[in-house]
C-alpha cells in the first residue's frame, strides 16, 4: 500500500461508483418521507396571507408563529427518514466494506452493486449488535459527561461564577465533551465494522477490542480523520442550509437551483462516506496491525454447551 | 411692559419647553418613615429602628394597624409565598436548583418591639395574621393593636425595632457574595383606602399577605433613611442623598442618608465591588435635569452607558406622551449575574435593570437589547405605572405590568430608530412588540378568566404572566391601532393628570379613557377587561366552485334559469352583490334575530361591469367565526382574481357569519381584520386564508425543510 492510506483513499476503485450511488440512493429514499411537508405547508402556512405577504426574510415572530404548525409533522417525517437510513445502512455499510475490501485485496467483484446488497444482508446481525453497543457507549458517556458538568455547574453557582461562564462556556464545553463521546463511540463502531467485514468475523465482542487497539495505534487515520470528515461534510450542509434560509429564493430558476444544491449535498455526503469506508479499510490493512488480524474469534458456543449439559444430565 | 421686553419673553417662550406641572404635591402624604438600618452585607444581617407617622384619612376611628413584613416570605418553605411559587411560574426545576446551590438561603424580619409615639413609649401588642389563606406559618402581615384608637383626621406615631437577615435572592431581594439588593426590608403600614379610592364607600384597610404571583401596595410617604454599612461598601438608594446625622455605632462603619418625598417604597443596594456612573439628563417636559445613576460591578462599569441611555430615552418618551417625570433622581442597578434574581424590578426612583455580566461583552449579546435595554425600559415605565399611579398590584396587577409592557414597546420603538442593527438577530427582525404578541400566542387559548378577576394571585394555573403582562399590553395596543396613537396618548395623559400620587383602579382608568379617548374606546376597554377569553377571529371555511344551474324542477324557462339562480351575479351598477348571513346574538334575555340579506358593495380596488351572459360564474362561500363581542367590529376583505377587492364591515356580535357571492371571477383570499388592528387575537395566522396555497412559499419552505431532513438523515441516520 502507498504511504497515504487515509488521504489517498478518496480515489475510486472497482466498486466505488456502485457504493456511492447506492448510498446516494439510500439518502434520497430516506429523505422522501420528508416531502410530506409540502402538503403540510400547502394546507397551512402557505394559505395565510399574513405569512405569504410578509417581508423576507420572515421576522423571528413570524417564524415562531409558523413553525409550531409545521415542525411536529416535519420532525416525525424526518425521524422516520432517519430510521429508514439506519436500516439501509445496516445493509449498505457492510456490503460496501466487503466490496471495497475485495478491491483492496486485488480481487474486485464483478457486479459490485448486487454484491453490496448480497453481502450486506449477511451482516445485519453483527451490524445490529454494533449499533446496540455504540448506543450503550454513547448513553454511558453522556451520563458521565452530564454528571461531571453538573457537579462543575453546581460548584460554579455556589462560587458565584458569571453568566458567561455558567450559561455559555460550560454548556459549550459540555456540548464539546458530548461531541467527543459521540466521536469516540462512532469511530470505534466504524472500525469495529471494518474489522468484522475485513476479517469475516461474526463476534462483535472479539472485534471491539481489536478496533480499540487500531484506534490507539493509528489515532490520526482511525479516529481524527473520520470525525473531521464527517464534521466537514455536515458543517458544509449546515452552511448551505443557513445561507439558503437567510437568502430566500427569488426569480425564475430559484427552485431548480435549490434542487441542484440538494443533489450536490447528497453527492458530497455519498463521496465522503465512501472515502471514510476506504480509509478505514486501508488503516486496518497497515502491516503493524497484522497480529490483530490473525487473532481468532473465541465463540462461547453457549448453545452447544447447553445441549451437551442437557445430554449429560439425561445420561445420568 | 416694553415691546422689547415682550419680544424677549416671546423668544424665550419659543425656546423653553412648554411649562407643565413637575412638582410633587404641595401637602404631606399620609405617611412619614424615618428609618435607621445597620446592614452587614457579608453576614446578610440587619438591625433597624423606624419611626412611622401615619395620618388617618379615613372616615372612622382606627384601633388596629396592619403592617407588611414582606421579608418573612423567605423564612421557610411553609410560607404562603413558597407554597404558591409553582403556580406563579417560578418553576419546580428552578426551585430545586436553588436549594441545591444554597444550603441556608432563608431570610426573615423580626418585629422586636412596637411602641406608640416614641422608642420608650408604651409597648403595643402585635400578632401575625393571615386573612387571605389562613396559613398559620405565614408571617408577612402583622396587626398592631392600638391602646387607643386614632380618630378620623388624627395622627399615629409608631416606633418599631426590627432586625433579621436578608435571604439569598430568590425573588427580588437578598444578599449573596457581598452584594445586597435590599427591598421590602422595613415594616410597612398597609394602605387605608379612604372613601372614593378604588370604589371604596367607606375607609377600608387593604392588607394582603405576600403572594408569589403578586407584588406590593403601599401608601405614599416621605422617607428619611439612614444606612450604616462597613467601610468600603458602596450604597445607592431611592431618592437624594443628604448629609447623615451622627456616626455609626460600630467602628469601621460608614453612615449614609437618603431622603425622598412622595414615594411609596424605599430600596437600596449595597456591595463592596460596585461602582457607579452618573449623568444628568433633561427629560422631555422638564427644564431641570434628572440625575441618572447606574450602579454595577466595578469590573463591568463600562456597561453602564447601556442602562443610562435606555433610562434617558425612556424618560423622554414617557415625558412627552404622558407627563414629565417629577423626581430628581433615577438609579439603575445592574446586579451581578449571580444575583440575577434581583434584576428586572421597580421601586420608586430606583430600579434594577438587566444583570451586568461579561456575557454582555460577548459580540452576539452586545448588540441585543433584550437583556439590558428592554428591561430598563420596562422598569422605567413602572415609575409611572406603579410608582406615580400607585395601583394595587395584588388586586389589579394588570394596571401596572400590562401598562409598563405596552410602554416598553413604545420606548423600544423610539430607541430602535437610533439602533437599527439591534432590531435584527441573524438578519431577521426581532421587534419587542412582536415578542409580546408571541407570549399571547403561546398561552392565549389557555386564558379563560377575565383580566378583572380578583385577586391577581388567583389567576388560573400559570396564566398570571400572560394575563397581566401580555394580554393587558395587547389590549392597549389594540386600542392604539383602532383609535390612533394620539387618542390613546391623550388617555394616558389624562389618567396621569388625574391620578398621579394616588391609588387609581380600573374604573379610574376607564373614566379617563371615556373622557379623553371617547365612548367607543372606553367601551372596547371595558368589554375586554370583563371578557373571559381572548377574541379569536378565524376563517373557518372557504368554498369556491363553478356556478351551476340547479338541477331539478324549478318551474322556470331555461333562458331565465341562470339569471334567476344567480341574482348575485349582477354588477352593472358597479357594485357586487354579496349575500350575508348573520345568525344574530343573544345578550342576557335580549335576542337580536339573525337574517340573510343582500348587500351591494362597491369595490375598494378593481372595477366591475356588466356580466356577459356566457361568462363562467364562480360561486364563493365563506364562513367566518368570531368572539361575539359588542365592541370589536372588524373589516372582512374578499379578493378576487380579476383584481376586485371587496370590504364589508362585520360588527362582530354574532359568533359566526357567512358570505356568499356569485361572480365572473374566482376568490383568491379572504381576510378578517386586514389592517391587523386586533393585537389581542392570539392567532392572526387564521384570520386569513388563500383559496390556493402560494406555490412559491410551498416550494421555498418545502425544499428547505426537505433539505434539513436530508441533513438530519445523513448526519444522524448512519451514526449508529
Amino acid at each position: 500500500m502507498s504511504g497515504r492510506p487515509v488521504l489517498g483513499a478518496w480515489r475510486p476503485v472497482r466498486g466505488s461508483r456502485a457504493v456511492m450511488l447506492l448510498q446516494a440512493a439510500a439518502l434520497v429514499v430516506a429523505s422522501l418521507p420528508a416531502t410530506g411537508v409540502f402538503a403540510v405547508l400547502a394546507g397551512g402556512p402557505a394559505r395565510a396571507p399574513v405569512l405569504v405577504e410578509a417581508a423576507r426574510p420572515l421576522s423571528w415572530a413570524a417564524l415562531l408563529r409558523m413553525l409550531p404548525g409545521v415542525l411536529p409533522a416535519w420532525a416525525g417525517l424526518a425521524l422516520s427518514g432517519v430510521g429508514v437510513m439506519f436500516l439501509a445502512t445496516l445493509v449498505l455499510r457492510p456490503g460496501a466494506l466487503a466490496v471495497l475490501a475485495a478491491a483492496e485485496r486485488g480481487t474486485p467483484v464483478p457486479r459490485p452493486a448486487r454484491a453490496v446488497l448480497a453481502e450486506g444482508v449477511r451482516w445485519i446481525g453483527p451490524m445490529l449488535r454494533v449499533a446496540l453497543v455504540t448506543a450503550l457507549l454513547i448513553a454511558l458517556g453522556a451520563a458521565l459527561v452530564g454528571r461531571a458538568f453538573g457537579a462543575l455547574s453546581l460548584h460554579g453557582a455556589r462560587a458565584g461564577w458569571s453568566d458567561l461562564r455558567l450559561d455559555v462556556v460550560l454548556p459549550l464545553l459540555r456540548l464539546a465533551a458530548l461531541g467527543v463521546v459521540v466521536a469516540l463511540a462512532g469511530a470505534l463502531a466504524a472500525m469495529t465494522r471494518v474489522v468484522l467485514v475485513a476479517d469475516r468475523r461474526r463476534l462483535v465482542r472479539s472485534a471491539l477490542p481489536i478496533a480499540a487497539r487500531v484506534l490507539r495505534g493509528a489515532p490520526g487515520g482511525a479516529l481524527v480523520f473520520p470525525v473531521v470528515l464527517h464534521g466537514v461534510v455536515a458543517g458544509l450542509g449546515l452552511v448551505v442550509l443557513g445561507w439558503w434560509r437567510q437568502h430566500p429564493p427569488a426569480g425564475a430558476g430559484a427552485a431548480a437551483l435549490r434542487v441542484v444544491l440538494l443533489a450536490l449535498l447528497v453527492a458530497l455526503q455519498a463521496f465522503g462516506w465512501h472515502w471514510m469506508l476506504r480509509a478505514g479499510l486501508r488503516v486496518y490493512a497497515l502491516p503493524r496491525f497484522e497480529p490483530l488480524r490473525v487473532r481468532l474469534d473465541r465463540p462461547w458456543n453457549l448453545r452447544r454447551r447447553a445441549l451437551a449439559a442437557l445430554r449429560r444430565r439425561r445420561a445420568r | 411692559m416694553t415691546v422689547r421686553t415682550l419680544c424677549v419673553l416671546v423668544a424665550a417662550a419659543a425656546v423653553l419647553p412648554a411649562a407643565r406641572a413637575v412638582e410633587l404635591p404641595a401637602g404631606d402624604p399620609p405617611l412619614r418613615y424615618e428609618i435607621r438600618i445597620a446592614l452587614d452585607p457579608d453576614a446578610r444581617t440587619f438591625e433597624g429602628h423606624e419611626r412611622i407617622v401615619w395620618h388617618n384619612r379615613g372616615d372612622a376611628p382606627v384601633d388596629r394597624v396592619p403592617l407588611h413584613v414582606y421579608l418573612n416570605a423567605f423564612a421557610h418553605r411553609g410560607t404562603t409565598f413558597w407554597r404558591e411559587s409553582p403556580e406563579a411560574g417560578f418553576g419546580r426545576f428552578a426551585e430545586r436548583r436553588f436549594f441545591e446551590v444554597h444550603d441556608d438561603p432563608w431570610g426573615w424580619n423580626e418585629l422586636r418591639a412596637v411602641r406608640r409615639d416614641r422608642p420608650d413609649g408604651p409597648e403595643l401588642a402585635f400578632a401575625a395574621i393571615a386573612p387571605d389563606d389562613g396559613n398559620p406559618l405565614d408571617r408577612t402581615l402583622f396587626e398592631v393593636r392600638l391602646d387607643r384608637p386614632v380618630p378620623p383626621g388624627g395622627t399615629l406615631a409608631l416606633a418599631i425595632d426590627f432586625g433579621g437577615r436578608l435571604p439569598v435572592p430568590w425573588a427580588r431581594t437578598g444578599c449573596e457574595h457581598g452584594f445586597c439588593l435590599v427591598a421590602q426590608w422595613f415594616p410597612k403600614v398597609a394602605v387605608l383606602e379612604p372613601p372614593g379610592t378604588r370604589g371604596a364607600r367607606h375607609a377600608r384597610w387593604n392588607a394582603h399577605q405576600f403572594h408569589a404571583a403578586t407584588e406590593f401596595y403601599a401608601d405614599f410617604a416621605d422617607f428619611d433613611v439612614t444606612v450604616d454599612v462597613p467601610d468600603g461598601v458602596l450604597v445607592a438608594a431611592t431618592g437624594v442623598e443628604r448629609p447623615a446625622d451622627g456616626a455609626p455605632e460600630r467602628e469601621g462603619w460608614t453612615r449614609r442618608r437618603w431622603v425622598q418625598r412622595w414615594v411609596h417604597d424605599f430600596a437600596f443596594v449595597a456591595g463592596r465591588d460596585l461602582a457607579e456612573r452618573t449623568v444628568e439628563h433633561v427629560p422631555a417636559g422638564r427644564s431641570t435635569p434628572v440625575l441618572l445613576r447606574a450602579v454595577l460591578p466595578a469590573a463591568l462599569v463600562h456597561q453602564a452607558p447601556r442602562s443610562l441611555d435606555a433610562a434617558a430615552v425612556s424618560l423622554d418618551v414617557l415625558g412627552e406622551a404622558i407627563g414629565p417625570y417629577p423626581y430628581d433622581t433615577l438609579t439603575v442597578v445592574a446586579p451581578p449575574g449571580f444575583a440575577g434574581r434581583t434584576a428586572g424590578m421597580e421601586y420608586p426612583t430606583f430600579i434594577t435593570g438587566g444583570t451586568a455580566d461579561p456575557v454582555l461583552d460577548w459580540p452576539p449579546r452586545r448588540e441585543m437589547p433584550l437583556f439590558v435595554e428592554v428591561t430598563v425600559m420596562h422598569e422605567v415605565a413602572h415609575q409611572y405605572f406603579y410608582g406615580l399611579l400607585a395601583n394595587d398590584e395584588r388586586e389589579e396587577g394588570f394596571l401596572d405590568e400590562g401598562f409598563a409592557t405596552y410602554w416598553e414597546e413604545r420606548i423600544f420603538e423610539r430607541w430602535a430608530e437610533e439602533h437599527p442593527r439591534a432590531t435584527r438577530l441573524l438578519g431577521r427582525r426581532t421587534g419587542d412588540g412582536e415578542m409580546i404578541e408571541l407570549m399571547l400566542a403561546f398561552s392565549g387559548e389557555s386564558l379563560r378568566e377575565p383580566l378583572l378577576r380578583r385577586p391577581t394571585w388567583l389567576y388560573e394555573h400559570r396564566t398570571h404572566g400572560a394575563q397581566i403582562y401580555a394580554r393587558m399590553a395587547a389590549l392597549l395596543a389594540t386600542a392604539e391601532r383602532r383609535f390612533g396613537r394620539p387618542a390613546t396618548d391623550r388617555v394616558f395623559a389624562a389618567y396621569f393628570r388625574r391620578h398621579a400620587f394616588s391609588h387609581p383602579g380600573t374604573a379610574d382608568f376607564l373614566a379617563a379613557a371615556r373622557a379623553a379617548g371617547g365612548e367607543a374606546m372606553a367601551a372596547l376597554l371595558a368589554e375586554e377587561f370583563a371578557a373571559r377569553r381572548l377574541p379569536l377571529y378565524r376563517v373557518e371555511e372557504v368554498d369556491v366552485r363553478r356556478f351551476e344551474v340547479p338541477r331539478g324542477r324549478s318551474g322556470l324557462e331555461p333562458e331565465h334559469l341562470r339569471d334567476a339562480a344567480a341574482p348575485l351575479a349582477v354588477e352593472r351598477d358597479g357594485r357586487v352583490r354579496v349575500e350575508v348571513t348573520d345568525p344574530g346574538h343573544v345578550r342576557g334575555l335580549e335576542v337580536a334575530a339573525g337574517a340573510t340579506r343582500l348587500v351591494a358593495l362597491a369595490p375598494v380596488a378593481g372595477r366591475v361591469g356588466p356580466v356577459a351572459a356566457d361568462a363562467t360564474l364562480w360561486e364563493t362561500q365563506v364562513r367566518l367565526s368570531g368572539p361575539g363581542r359588542d365592541h370589536l367590529p372588524v373589516t372582512v376583505e374578499l379578493r378576487f382574481d380579476d383584481g376586485v377587492v371587496l370590504r364589508q364591515r362585520w360588527d362582530g356580535r354574532a359568533l359566526w357569519r357567512r358570505l356568499r357571492t356569485v361572480r365572473p371571477a374566482r376568490l383568491v383570499d379572504v381576510r378578517i381584520d386586514p389592517e391587523q388592528t386586533i393585537v389581542l387575537d392570539p392567532l392572526p395566522l387564521d384570520d386569513g386564508r388563500r383559496v390556493e396555497p402560494d406555490r412559491r412559499f410551498v416550494r421555498d419552505w418545502g425544499l428547505f425543510l426537505v433539505g434539513a431532513a436530508e441533513w438530519l438523515v445523513a448526519a444522524v441516520g448512519g451514526l449508529l
